[in-house]
């Protein structure tokens, strides 16, 4: 019997298959979206540090148009991203205390719980 | 009533006169009742006997039918033409894995896989044969029930996008039965577990893309499996670094 397998090359583009796949790039893809908010407000801070004059500068530099839109931008790949992420902690953390199993759905509203009350102090503090 | 037809496109593969599989078509009658399966036996008992492709049970224990259907991993025998009708199919083997002849892949390094993780009982010790059986709750057994369930079919292996790049990746089914051991109540191997799948082609390379637990027709889930694999072994190393154990030399890796 000749035996010569074949070994079928993955493209670059093995992403593009599917829509799962399409949207786990998107997931992986936030993380660069937030990285780059992240810096947007590291920068923040420096200038507060700097004084009132470069913060407003700052703050004047986020309300330009390319700015906003920027910030919509990167707003909604942070949704996207925890949302997603979220969605798939029941799978990292399978609970099970005795007979009983955690629901998924309990844990998935934990986190947006804890995530909503995170954000309640936010704007809290903010507006101090 | 006209007798409707079905076509089928399968990636065909002879390796004594091909160099690159060939797609081939088939016209087969729509029979509403017929999986993808019965349509494979009908093509190699009416129209092309030299058609070659695994399949056993019929009913999805087994894991022998695994294909591509419209570029999804799907068992054959459970995936019925009705559900692509009126359409065509598009039939090819498992992503992944060496074509060896038409619809049959090689599938030699996944045994290799699951012989390392070591799928047996490791107790503490020995128990002598008059001691009687391990005893195990319903509670103990609910654990790693779910993990045992695998048919060892390979369609999270073909839907792994991260097995695909990286062939040596122990991948969803091997680290899935890891698991099943580590967590049945009458085994004590977690250890030697934990230091073969806390490396680079152990969970690591797992991006947790989650098709595995898709396309897998046990409901095994082992991106679960994997997740919960990455825990253990990054709190195992932390404690190998903070408290190193006399019996292991130095705690260096």
């Amino acid at each position: 019997m000749t035996r010569k397998p074949y070994v079928r090359e993955i493209p670059n583009t093995w992403w593009l298959k599917n829509n799962f796949y399409k949207a786990y790039m998107m997931r992986e893809i936030s993380s660069v979206f937030i990285t780059i908010y992240s810096v947007v407000l590291l920068v923040g801070f420096f200038r507060l540090y700097q004084g009132p004059e470069a913060y407003q500068g700052w703050l004047e530099a986020l309300q330009n148009p390319w700015s906003i839109a920027a910030s919509v931008v990167m707003l909604l790949s942070t949704l996207y991203h925890s949302i997603s992420w979220f969605k798939l902690a029941p799978q990292a953390m399978p609970l099970q205390f005795g007979k009983i199993r955690v629901i998924p759905g309990l844990v998935v509203g934990l986190h947006y719980l804890a995530f909503l009350a995170i954000l309640a102090v936010v704007f809290f503090a903010i507006s101090l | 009533m006209p007798d409707e037809q079905f076509e089928i496109d399968i990636l065909r593969y002879r390796p004594e006169t091909e160099n690159e599989p060939v797609m081939q078509t088939y016209t087969i009658p729509y029979v509403r009742d017929w999986s993808v399966l019965d349509a494979l036996n009908h093509i190699k008992d009416n129209l092309d006997g030299t058609l070659s492709y695994r399949w056993s049970c019929k009913m999805a224990v087994c894991g022998s039918c695994g294909m591509m259907v419209n570029g999804e991993p799907k068992l054959s025998c459970n995936t019925f033409l009705r559900d692509y009708h009126p359409g065509k199919i598009t039939v090819e083997p498992l992503a992944h894995f060496p074509i060896e002849r038409d619809l049959i892949i090689n599938m030699d390094s996944f045994m290799e896989k699951l012989e390392k993780i070591k799928p047996y009982l490791i107790p503490t010790e020995e128990k002598p044969l008059a001691d009687g059986e391990h005893l195990q709750s319903p509670d103990e057994l609910m654990k790693y029930k779910q993990y045992s369930m695998c048919i060892n079919c390979l369609l999270c292996y073909s839907a792994c996008p991260e097995f695909g790049l990286e062939p040596d990746f122990l991948g969803p089914a091997a680290l899935s039965l890891a698991l099943r051991y580590n967590l049945d109540s009458r085994d004590n191997g977690q250890d030697q577990r934990t230091r073969i799948a806390n490396t680079d082609k152990g969970v690591w390379p797992c991006m947790f893309v989650g098709s595995c637990s898709e396309v897998c027709p046990k409901h095994v889930n082992p991106a679960s499996a994997i997740q919960q694999t990455k825990i253990t072994s990054t709190i195992e190393w932390y404690k190998n670094v903070l408290m190193p154990r006399g019996s292991e030399a130095g705690g260096n890796d």
